[in-house]
């Protein structure tokens, strides 16, 4: 093994949508346990989240985030959609978005029996102020680490100054940089960039890249729209090499709750 | 149906040179400026409000928190010891002295800033527009979002450093503000960041514009250049290139043909 230089740089690397299916479900216990991935966020609501809260009891996972969705499968039994968050945030107001997001908090408690490790809000929706405002009050009182507010539900891997700043002000953890690749076929480009967006982070900062790993059936083909990329993402996170690369470069794996 | 432009001089007000820059511009037969973006604390402003008074032209309030110093008293949090705005640094685009400033003085120094235009130019403006677009910040955003509601004004999508900025954007469209949907600047030599070549890139910037979804805004940097300028503001001999622009009757017949130039009060 190469020598590792200097470690000073906080990595997490997250596995999303913990119980959209048995079969995500899998692939991510995988991914955790044999992989490189530090931390995942569950989905609630979702029409595998019983069989993954039953993963984390058995296999006594501790770092569990919330994968936040305000509406999930179950209210209406399929996923909501990027167009549907817009219409959602256009026709309710600041107290009906905090309620939607206060039961979903406390369905968490309850079937986990405590509280999330991180926040990360389904397609970054925590962009959107309504959102966020409530957002910050409750994990500034619990001290729970948000991912930065990049919001898919703009233009693009959205560039959204006002939350992030806002996110920053309110004295809430979070990395100073999140690097996703969700689409695409090249697994090797994808993890060159990767590394070469990783290389610029300095000393003493943190990062987060986002994974989707998951193995891959006709239940997820017909679920979501990311499908074969969870496999690719699986692959990744397997990858040694691809993990040595990262520590060569400084970083430390963490977890959320140690940034 | 052509899409609909808006074609706005920037920093009315700024610098006599600037204000003899935008009045040739506005005279010149091919002139296709739609909106002038008023300056209220800055050496050219009377000025510039005394020749806004005389016409008919759409004139938006160039809101200012960061050049020069505030037309209200009494705003601690916005100011240095010299009584001038905390500075930015345009170059790295640290606007960390935003960090400091608190809700109230910046509603105070906009309400001044308000007050100042319809007093000296005698009528509302057509909408807040800002200088270096410091509303893409949630604490200058608020303010003014309260304040164009408040007068039934427009605004400029609030993008940040002349990008996206979703949480921004779609507070304002929540809030029931109009605004435009995008903003293109006709200028490249700016940093060296942002922006297109009007002569050079004006094939692409029209098909930039025609790809985006409702009202864009071009940002246009009308200028003299003297002494004053060239020691006072960073863009500086860039401002001169528009001048030329106007010449160009090749550029002037693409823009006109394709799209319907509007302005701000027509939103």
């Amino acid at each position: 093994m190469m020598k590792v230089k200097r470690a000073t740089k906080k990595l997490v690397i997250v596995a999303d949508d913990f119980g959209l299916a048995k079969e995500i479900n899998e692939g991510i216990l995988r991914a955790c346990r044999e992989g490189f991935v530090t931390e995942f966020s569950l989905m609630l609501k979702s029409p595998s989240t019983q069989h993954a809260v039953d993963i984390i009891k058995k296999c006594k996972l501790r770092d569990v985030g919330i994968h936040l969705l305000l509406v999930g499968f179950d209210d209406i039994k399929r996923m909501f959609r990027r167009s549907d968050y817009v219409e959602l945030f256009k026709n309710k107001n600041y107290q009906e978005i905090q309620k939607l997001a206060e039961l979903e908090l406390r369905l968490f408690e309850k079937l986990i029996g405590k509280k999330p490790t991180h926040i990360i809000p389904q397609y970054g929706i925590h962009g959107n102020l309504k959102l966020l405002d409530f957002l910050l009050g409750y994990a500034k009182k619990y001290d729970i680490p948000m991912r930065l507010p990049r919001t898919t539900l703009g233009e693009k891997f959205g560039e959204n100054y006002a939350a992030e700043i806002m996110l920053r002000r309110s004295g809430v953890r979070t990395t100073k940089y999140l690097f996703g690749h969700v689409l695409g076929s090249n697994l090797l480009r994808i993890e060159r960039e990767f590394i070469d967006e990783l290389a610029r982070v300095k000393g003493g900062e943190s990062a987060e890249v986002l994974t989707h790993p998951g193995y891959f059936d006709e239940e997820v083909l017909k679920l979501t729209s990311l499908n074969y990329e969870r496999a690719r993402d699986l692959a990744m996170c397997l990858d040694k090499k691809f993990e040595e690369k990262i520590l060569n470069l400084g970083y430390h794996l963490v977890s959320f709750s140690q940034i | 149906m052509k899409k609909k432009l808006i074609i706005t001089a920037h920093d009315f007000g700024y610098f006599d040179s600037i204000n003899r820059g935008i009045i040739y511009s506005l005279k010149h037969k091919n002139n296709i400026i739609t909106e002038l973006s008023l300056l209220a604390n800055t050496p050219g402003s009377l000025e510039a409000a005394k020749f806004s008074r005389s016409t008919k032209i759409s004139v938006s309030l160039n809101t200012n928190f960061t050049s020069q110093k505030p037309l209200s008293r009494g705003v601690p949090s916005l100011v240095g010891k010299d009584g001038n705005f905390l500075k930015v640094d345009t170059k790295t685009w640290d606007f960390s002295v935003i960090d400091r400033f608190n809700e109230k003085d910046v509603t105070r120094e906009l309400d001044a800033q308000w007050d100042w235009f319809t007093e000296n130019v005698g009528r509302k403006p057509s909408a807040i527009l800002s200088k270096k677009n410091e509303y893409g910040d949630p604490k200058i955003l608020m303010p003014v979002v309260s304040k164009a509601k408040k007068e039934g004004v427009p605004i400029r999508v609030p993008v940040w450093m002349w990008k996206e900025n979703y949480g921004a954007q779609s507070y304002v469209e929540q809030e029931g503000v109009k605004s435009t949907q995008n903003i293109f600047l006709g200028l490249k030599e700016w940093k060296g960041k942002f922006g297109y070549d009007l002569i050079e890139d004006i094939d692409q910037l029209i098909a930039d514009i025609k790809t985006k979804e409702g009202v864009s805004e071009l940002l246009v940097f009308p200028g003299f250049v003297d002494k004053e300028l060239m020691d006072k503001s960073t863009l500086n001999w860039q401002r001169g290139q528009f001048l030329q622009v106007l010449d160009n009757n090749e550029v002037i017949s693409k823009i006109k043909d394709n799209f319907e130039l509007i302005s701000f009060r027509d939103l």
